[in-house]
């Protein structure tokens, strides 16, 4: 049995069918990279899959467990938005904890988890800026680190333009299963 | 030869244009500012003049002696009705009305938008536009059914009282103008909050339910941390509102010690008996204008520039 199964996903928005019976299977540690032109359902498909939109019909299972009706949060999902959606008020530490806050982890673990994130990702030294004082590449790359500081079981994200380091990248892909790298115009997963 | 006379004359004749256009502009506007300044200049100076000043000199002459006693006097013994303790007390009245009016219209403007604009529901648009009529309600065609409300309300103020001993606020005067501000600037600040965070990026919301933040803490968290620009623009537009009503003042806290400022202040400058004291009346409505005055100089500095760029990529 796949990590990961999709079974006849359909979404629908009033009339519009979006997505029209998507089969899917990924296996644990695999990486899967979907690739198509503007508006053929890329982010809707990841969107539904992490649970910020609402599915029509068909089933989203993880590790047999189905996750379709559960909230975004309870799906053990972690998700890079194409914005970054990084929170302006909080700093780079502030950011990467508050999904950790939100779940009631206690502060010694949540300082261990942003070190060992930030190691990974060569932000150390920006822990305590915010948003607004970072760069393209840094905010994406704190952006990784929110998700990937979540123990999760897949990772979700969607991207148009290479802007992080080819170095980070691959650092990333090969110390977690779910992180990407940024091709142009692809939805990763 | 030609093409050197041509260009000389054009270009001084250029200049010269610039020069009285902009001897225009500025005239212009010295002159709106002296109208509009004016009147405050004429209740300043006459707040430091003594009464034989004002009654043998030029309104707009500047105090030959000046003299502080006529601003102790508004403060300490001005004669509201038949009291006279000056209008300290109504000075303390209005701010115990306008701080509660001010944070609850805001808070639940902000929790409107937040609402209507984050967390859509079918009808959203038609609650909203009913919600905009508020704003164009003439006070004047509320006052009776208001009072009829607020008369029903002391009913059960004094129900309350006469069961538990004490009446939870139902019925006193101060209460009842909190309740009418709160309900008719509802109106606005949600119209404030809603267009604001119809800007707002969506995407922050759906990250902070990824994380696992519940409504409110989305609210608290996320929605109102980044809101200071307009919380400014609100705070500062309901506080003049609220501080400089008369209408609802002395319609549903016209009598007594509960009276706010602007009803005390029209008092004092229509008391019928003796001489009419100027320099006290414009000390006092000076006084009055204070508070607005500083709101405005205080949190002009908060507007915040540039506090979402950075969170969201283009």
């Amino acid at each position: 049995m796949a990590f990961l199964e999709i079974s006849g996903l359909k979404k629908r928005f009033g009339s519009l069918e979006i997505l029209k019976g998507i089969n899917l299977d990924l296996e644990k540690g695999g990486f899967l990279v979907l690739v198509g032109p503007s508006g053929c359902g890329k982010s809707t498909l990841l969107n539904t899959i992490a649970g910020l939109e609402s599915i029509t019909e068909g089933d989203i299972r993880v590790d047999g467990r189905s996750i379709a009706d559960l909230h975004p949060s309870k799906r053990d999902i972690a998700m890079v938005f194409q914005s970054y959606a990084l929170y302006p008020n909080m700093t780079v530490a502030g950011n990467i904890a508050f999904g950790m806050e939100m779940r009631g982890v206690p502060v010694e673990e949540r300082n261990k988890a942003i070190d060992k994130v930030a190691k990974v990702l060569q932000i150390g030294h920006l822990l305590n800026r915010k948003p607004s004082q970072l760069s393209g590449g840094q905010r994406q790359r704190v952006a990784m680190g929110r998700a990937l500081v979540r123990t999760r079981s897949c990772s979700c994200s969607t991207n148009r333009s290479p802007t992080s380091t080819p170095s980070c990248a691959s650092t990333c892909a090969s110390r977690s299963s779910g992180c990407t790298r940024r091709p142009a115009r692809r939805s990763s997963m | 030869m030609s093409a050197v006379t041509s260009t000389l004359p054009s270009a001084a004749s250029a200049s010269r244009n610039r020069l009285f256009s902009r001897i225009f502009i500025y005239g212009l506007l010295v002159i709106f500012a002296i109208i509009y300044l004016m009147p405050l200049f004429v209740m300043l100076v006459t707040s430091f003049k003594t009464m034989d000043e004002i009654q043998n000199g030029n309104m707009l002459a500047l105090p030959q002696s000046p003299t502080i006693e006529p601003w102790f006097k508004a403060w300490g013994q001005a004669c509201v009705g038949l009291t006279c303790a000056g209008i300290k007390g109504y000075f303390w009245n209005s701010i115990k009305m306008v701080v509660p009016a001010v944070a609850i219209s805001t808070i639940m403007g902000a929790l409107n938008g937040y609402i209507l604009t984050k967390w859509r529901f079918p009808g959203h648009t038609l609650v909203f536009g009913l919600m905009l009529f508020a704003c164009f309600i003439p006070f004047q065609s509320v006052l009776l059914p208001m009072a009829t409300i607020l008369g029903s309300l002391g009913r059960f103020g004094a129900t309350l009282r006469d069961q538990i001993g004490m009446s939870l606020g139902f019925g006193n005067p101060t209460v009842n103008l909190v309740t009418v501000h709160v309900v008719y600037g509802l109106g606005f600040t949600t119209l404030f909050f809603r267009n604001y965070y119809e800007a707002f990026p969506t995407e922050l919301v759906k990250a902070a339910q990824v994380d696992g933040a519940s409504f409110f803490q989305i609210f608290r968290r996320i929605m109102l941390p980044n809101s200071l620009p307009i919380i400014v623009v609100t705070v500062i537009y309901q506080f003049t509102n609220i501080w400089n009503d008369f209408l609802f003042a002395s319609a549903y806290a016209g009598t007594g010690d509960s009276m706010p400022m602007t009803v005390a202040l029209n008092n004092v400058v229509n008391t019928s008996t003796g001489v009419v004291e100027y320099n006290v009346n414009m000390a006092a409505a000076m006084i009055a204008a204070l508070p607005t005055l500083l709101v405005y100089i205080l949190a002009g500095r908060y507007f915040v520039r540039g506090l979402m760029a950075g969170a969201v990529k283009g």
